[in-house]
């Protein structure tokens, strides 16, 4: 990864280009140079390290201790967190991804199809997802807050049933749901792009034939837009995987300072057991080895679903 | 993530002028029933997406009394609640805090991921492929993969409880922002680096006088999105700033602030606003430079 031999442009090549032919090889490694020092210091080393910590004892004072598998061994039979984190986590993703996807795919079917205005409401639909975590979380907390938040006054001037939100561990999963759905607008923006691109005569085509615009969608956007759909799986994946700060930010706001996963752990997830070891008891060794497990997760996921779709995706070469 | 966002608004433009001459549709009924529904639903979602913003003006705007009450309008409105914020936490602070970081890591990295964004886009070399994948890998990869050795080593160097470990990585190219240049910059027409090496410049002027004045745009929604994400960010100061009152950022401050003062949501959205208004306003300017962005994407068609 860190190979760095440089190899000028070889004469001869088809689009040999006068003039331009011989790069200087210093100057080609002067600007690599920061990415090269950046990706060895601030990733590979880490992943690395990060496997070697995850087999030792290592609080930050004493030295660290090789204990074998000990710490693998701890996160199958010995955490009593893990597990809960763990089906949250997994429920989440399973139930988020697919919601945020349809919800955002929707979206963007809708904005595509409008002549005028479409600029006017991808700004206002993008703007949440640019909002801090920090800021959205709280603002989520109060809004669904049962005593005095506006979504229960709401409920109950209509004379329907007042959830209690983030406080019941039934309806807290839901709740950061919705406050995860409301920062869509980013695939939205994905999504239209994508869907813009879809050959019109195509569409013509299939018009021409008697086919509707569900089946016009579902049998023509949908397949020409299947690389950006994976992409996006992928990342919304990977991305819920790692969701740490709106849970935590709510469980703290809502359940008080020390109550992560509150309520009843039913918003703890993978990141935050990772987070408490880590660095609340200083378990480095644990929280590698959870490292580890994310490390793992996520790359068997990416692959997985790579190698599932490769038949059913049209891939495009970026280089 | 920009360089679509450039794409769309340019293909907006198109589908325009594409569906300006078709305006003969355009009067048949169903279209325009169609058309009616389209709008209905997405001012319908646009009102369910903007109610959260709506709900916390309104509250930020209530006396104590009225904010344990849950009426929705706030009357009168209180516009003191805003002084009592800067009164009740160091908000000044937590600003100052937070631009320094956000403002020396979007400098930081934009200057040092532009000459690697450019040997990726320009150059050839053995490894280019690896080094490219491992951008990849580095930016797709969740960030708790590689986060104990990193807390380990800012320990060893004595720096948590200090915002350098949140800036000096910046120094060394953001796997994401060099991403995001180079999708950029090969769309740039090799033509003009060609020809200014033909007048006998060297690689450091061609990059500097040539290549950076036509990716202008291009830098400025890498510098957004660097801002962007450093100005939220919400992990990453916790780790390092989490046990240095000092230090926080509005991010941490924001999020303890509910929990050392109960019940007062007047005053947690009061806080919260002055919070998100700086990057409401900026995006909305930003907007433009997304747009920008676009004129270069074209070129390659």
């Amino acid at each position: 990864m860190t190979s760095s031999t440089i190899r000028p442009v070889e004469p001869g090549i088809r689009r040999a280009r006068r003039g331009a032919v011989w790069r200087s090889r210093l100057t080609i490694l002067a600007f690599l140079a920061p990415g090269l020092i950046g990706l060895s210091i601030f990733f590979v080393y880490p992943l690395l390290a990060n496997f070697y910590y995850s087999f030792t004892r290592y609080n930050l004072v004493n030295p660290a201790q090789f204990i074998g598998l000990a710490n693998y061994q701890f996160m199958f039979d010995g955490d009593r967190q893990i597990g809960d984190a763990l089906r949250n986590t997994v429920v989440f993703c399973l139930v988020s991804v697919p919601t945020t996807l349809v919800f955002a795919l929707g979206i963007a079917a809708v904005l595509a199809r409008i002549r005028s205005g479409a600029g006017f409401y991808r700004t206002l639909f993008y703007l949440p997802t640019l909002l801090p975590p920090a800021a959205t979380a709280v603002a989520f907390a109060f809004i669904l807050n049962p005593g005095t938040g506006p979504v229960n006054a709401i409920l109950r001037s209509l004379g329907l049933p007042q959830p209690l939100w983030f406080d019941d561990p039934d309806t807290s999963q839901l709740s950061l749901l919705m406050l995860m759905t409301w920062g869509v607008g980013n695939t939205i923006v994905i999504f239209l792009a994508a869907i813009n691109e879809v050959p019109l005569e195509q569409l013509e085509a299939a018009q021409l034939d008697g086919a509707g615009p569900f089946r016009r969608f579902w049998s023509i956007t949908v397949p020409s837009i299947s690389p950006v759909l994976l992409f996006a799986t992928i990342t919304g994946v990977i991305g819920s995987l790692q969701l740490f700060s709106q849970p935590y930010i709510v469980s703290t706001v809502v359940g008080g300072s020390t109550q992560i996963g509150y309520p009843q752990n039913s918003l703890l997830f993978f990141t935050q057991v990772l987070y408490q070891q880590g660095f609340r008891y200083f378990n480095m060794g644990y929280a590698a080895a959870l490292s580890m497990a994310l490390f793992a997760a996520t790359l068997i996921i990416t692959i997985g679903m790579i190698a599932a779709t490769r038949k059913s995706v049209y891939s495009e070469e970026s280089s | 993530m920009t360089s679509v966002l450039a794409r769309t608004v340019s293909r907006g433009r198109l589908d325009g002028s594409r569906q300006a001459n078709s305006g003969a549709r355009r009067r048949a009924p169903h279209k325009v029933l169609a058309s009616v529904a389209n709008h209905s639903i997405l001012i319908a979602l646009l009102i369910a997406f903007l109610a959260p913003l709506f709900f916390m003006v309104m509250t930020a705007l209530m006396t104590d009394q009225q904010a344990l009450t849950s009426d929705i309008l706030p009357h009168p409105i209180n516009w003191a609640n805003f002084a009592e914020v800067f009164e009740r936490i160091p908000l000044v602070r937590y600003v100052a805090n937070t631009v320094l970081i956000a403002v020396s890591s979007t400098v930081f990295t934009v200057v040092s991921s532009v000459p690697v964004a450019y040997a990726l886009a320009a150059f050839r070399f053995r490894g280019r492929r690896a080094l490219w994948i491992g951008i990849i890998a580095a930016m797709m990869l969740p960030g708790q993969v590689t986060i104990v050795p990193l807390y380990v080593m800012w320990a060893q160097a004595g720096l948590v409880g200090t915002p350098l470990p949140l800036i000096l990585p910046s120094l060394f190219g953001d796997a994401f922002t060099i991403f995001l240049l180079r999708q950029f910059f090969v769309s740039v027409p090799r033509a003009y680096i060609d020809s200014a090496h033909l007048d006998g410049a060297g690689e450091l002027r061609v990059l500097w006088s040539v290549f950076l004045p036509m990716v202008r745009p291009a830098i400025a929604a890498a510098a957004l999105f660097s801002f962007f994400s450093a100005w939220n960010d919400f992990f990453n100061p916790l780790l390092y700033l989490g046990s240095n009152q000092d230090w926080y950022t509005l991010s941490l401050g924001l999020a303890q602030f509910r929990t050392v003062y109960a019940v007062q949501w007047n005053l947690a959205m009061a806080a919260t606003l002055l919070f998100v208004l700086p990057v409401i306003v900026l995006f909305f300017f930003a907007q433009k430079q997304f747009v920008q962005g676009i004129a270069l994407t074209g070129i390659k068609e």
